[in-house]
């Protein structure tokens, strides 16, 4: 006898039973294995905005951070490439803002001393510039002695020899005991304090938030894995392998997981191409909608790590679980 | 078939479940397991889909030894195991189609979707919901079924992947006594199709209506059998 033989007799001993009363039509299923755990468990429909949420928190404060370290980093190698040269008004009785023979002799020593690039002679006017706000508004320049100031440029690129400071120092010396040279050291110590704290503080946020995140999608995943007891024993008896079942919850976790980062990363990365030229005019930016290589690669980088992370974590926790359940 | 040899269960340091069970269940046979509640109905039930492997003794099945099984080798051996339960362990969100086509999936066999318009999907899917009378609920969900159409969805879901054996606990325990006959007379025609068949039941009118050799179990262990000359008949 047939399978279809037998079907079609069994058919007619078996069909007139009850009917349904109401059979309303499920969502279209997928052709390949998906347990649609979304709809096994409303509560998770909606999760995925909470992982929006904090993606994009996390995504904003990178990206602000690395702003910040790039525009630190610009104003670094801003202040590195340069070395003022202040020569004192008066020690040969010139009078500001005027020429002298040091400031010839100084002119001639940079100008042999290698990795030098440019020398300029700021005019009595941008010195006073630069005094006026340490004298205040009220005071007369004109009648008070002022050095003479060398913006001095240092060449740049790997090939470019570095300027020796001390050993300028010592020759400028020779001119003159009076003669200052500002490599900027000072200032630069600041910045690099601001840079470190600012990274440190990204960072810190950055793991917090990434905590954060984990948390919620294992959270749910553990919740998913608790309640659908029933999809695991159905899963069980039709003979699927532990792999194939952490395969399940794993690829529920990523989809998860993936929608979240995807929408906050999106949101984070538009408000920050928008916000940045209205927060901060100044900031150059980058070669992308102003956003630096460092920001663009942490954009792609940052969510795909989370992303790899969180999918393997579910699936060890998921294979546990379910050594422990059979 | 199936080999038990000396085959025990404890849970735990609880006193055993199941002792010195000693029993061999033929190729194409169709088996009563009876006793009433706590019997061990269901715990040797589950040793037999591998739900649980045995505290002592040996199990053997499709001539493999059960306890000497990685999990994926048991996984593999479930494969040819259908289960039937009387809760029906339905997939309460997924279709009825999809309920059933899950083994296949499992199997790593590819399923299309069900066009709900023209009720086009995988064929052995369709045939067997027509077989079982379900053809016109293929995209129903399970909650909306009565207790008979979802134990039919529960048995073509069990038999999608044409297992040599077919397991059954307490199938008709939630279907009127009409529908319950109906089922075992499904249970019937799969068995002549060659597939070994073991239900559980602790209703003696249904093993009264069936001549099928019957094994009653009591506090763990098998206290009587009884044979009838069909026991070996394929």
């Amino acid at each position: 006898m047939t399978r279809n033989q037998n079907m079609n007799r069994e058919q007619a001993s078996i069909t007139q039973d009850d009917s349904v009363a109401v059979s309303p039509e499920l969502d279209a299923p997928r052709p390949r294995l998906n347990l649609l755990l979304w709809r096994a468990d409303p509560s998770l429909r909606h999760q995925w905005w909470l992982v929006a949420l904090v993606a994009m928190l996390m995504m904003g404060v990178v990206l602000g951070a690395l702003g910040l370290v790039d525009r630190l980093s610009d104003a670094k190698r801003q202040i590195q490439a340069e070395i003022t040269i202040q020569i004192p008004a008066g020690t040969q009785g010139a009078t500001a803002g005027g020429s002298s023979s040091e400031v010839d002799q100084v002119f001639s020593l940079l100008e042999q001393t290698p990795g030098i690039d440019t020398i300029r002679l700021l005019s009595l006017a941008e010195v006073q510039d630069i005094l006026r706000p340490w004298v205040g508004e009220n005071v007369q320049l004109d009648g008070l002695p002022v050095p003479y100031v060398l913006a001095v440029s240092r060449h740049l690129g790997r090939d470019a020899a570095p300027v020796d400071i001390r050993q300028l120092q010592g020759s400028l010396e020779q001119i003159s005991t009076d003669i200052v040279v500002d490599d900027h050291a000072q200032s630069l110590n600041e910045i690099n304090g601001i840079h470190r704290i600012a990274l440190i503080s990204a960072l810190g946020c950055c793991a917090l938030l990434s905590v954060l995140l984990a948390a919620i999608i294992l959270i749910a995943v553990n919740t998913a894995l608790r309640m659908q007891r029933q999809v695991l024993d159905v899963l069980f008896l039709a003979g699927a392998s532990d792999r194939f079942i952490a395969g399940q919850f794993a690829q529920f976790a990523f989809g998860f997981s993936f929608r979240g980062l995807l929408v906050g990363s999106l949101i984070s990365l538009a408000t920050y191409i928008l916000a940045t030229p209205w927060i901060a005019p100044n900031w150059a930016g980058g070669p992308w909608l102003g956003l630096s290589h460092l920001q663009l690669g942490a954009v792609f980088i940052l969510p795909t790590l989370i992303l790899i992370l969180i999918t393997a974590t579910v699936y060890q926790l998921s294979s546990r679980r379910l050594a422990e359940l059979y | 078939m199936i080999r038990l040899n000396n085959v025990s269960l404890q849970y735990g340091l609880d006193r055993p479940v199941l002792q010195d069970l000693n029993y061999e269940f033929g190729k194409g046979s169709f088996h009563f397991l009876t006793g009433v509640s706590g019997a061990g109905k269901t715990s040797l039930l589950k040793l037999l889909y591998l739900g649980l492997r045995p505290t002592g003794g040996q199990l053997a099945l499709f001539d493999r030894d059960v306890g000497k099984e990685s999990r994926d080798g048991l996984a593999e051996m479930r494969r040819k195991i259908g289960v039937v339960f009387q809760d029906f362990r339905l997939v309460d969100h997924l279709s009825v189609y999809d309920n059933v086509a899950l083994p296949l999936r499992v199997a790593g066999i590819k399923v299309p979707r069900l066009n709900s318009r023209t009720g086009k999907g995988h064929d052995t899917v369709v045939e067997l919901l027509n077989w079982v009378g379900l053809g016109k609920h293929m995209t129903a969900a399970p909650t909306t079924l009565s207790g008979g159409q979802k134990q039919r969805v529960a048995i073509a879901r069990a038999i999608i992947g044409r297992p040599s054996l077919l397991l059954a606990d307490e199938p008709t325990g939630n279907v009127d006594d009409q529908m319950g006959f109906k089922l075992l007379r499904l249970f019937e025609e799969l068995n002549r199709l060659g597939t070994t068949v073991i239900v559980a039941t602790h209703s003696q009118q249904v093993i009264d209506a069936f001549d099928y050799p019957t094994i009653s179990l009591r506090k763990g262990q098998i206290v009587q059998t009884r044979s009838i000359q069909a026991e070996d008949a394929p």
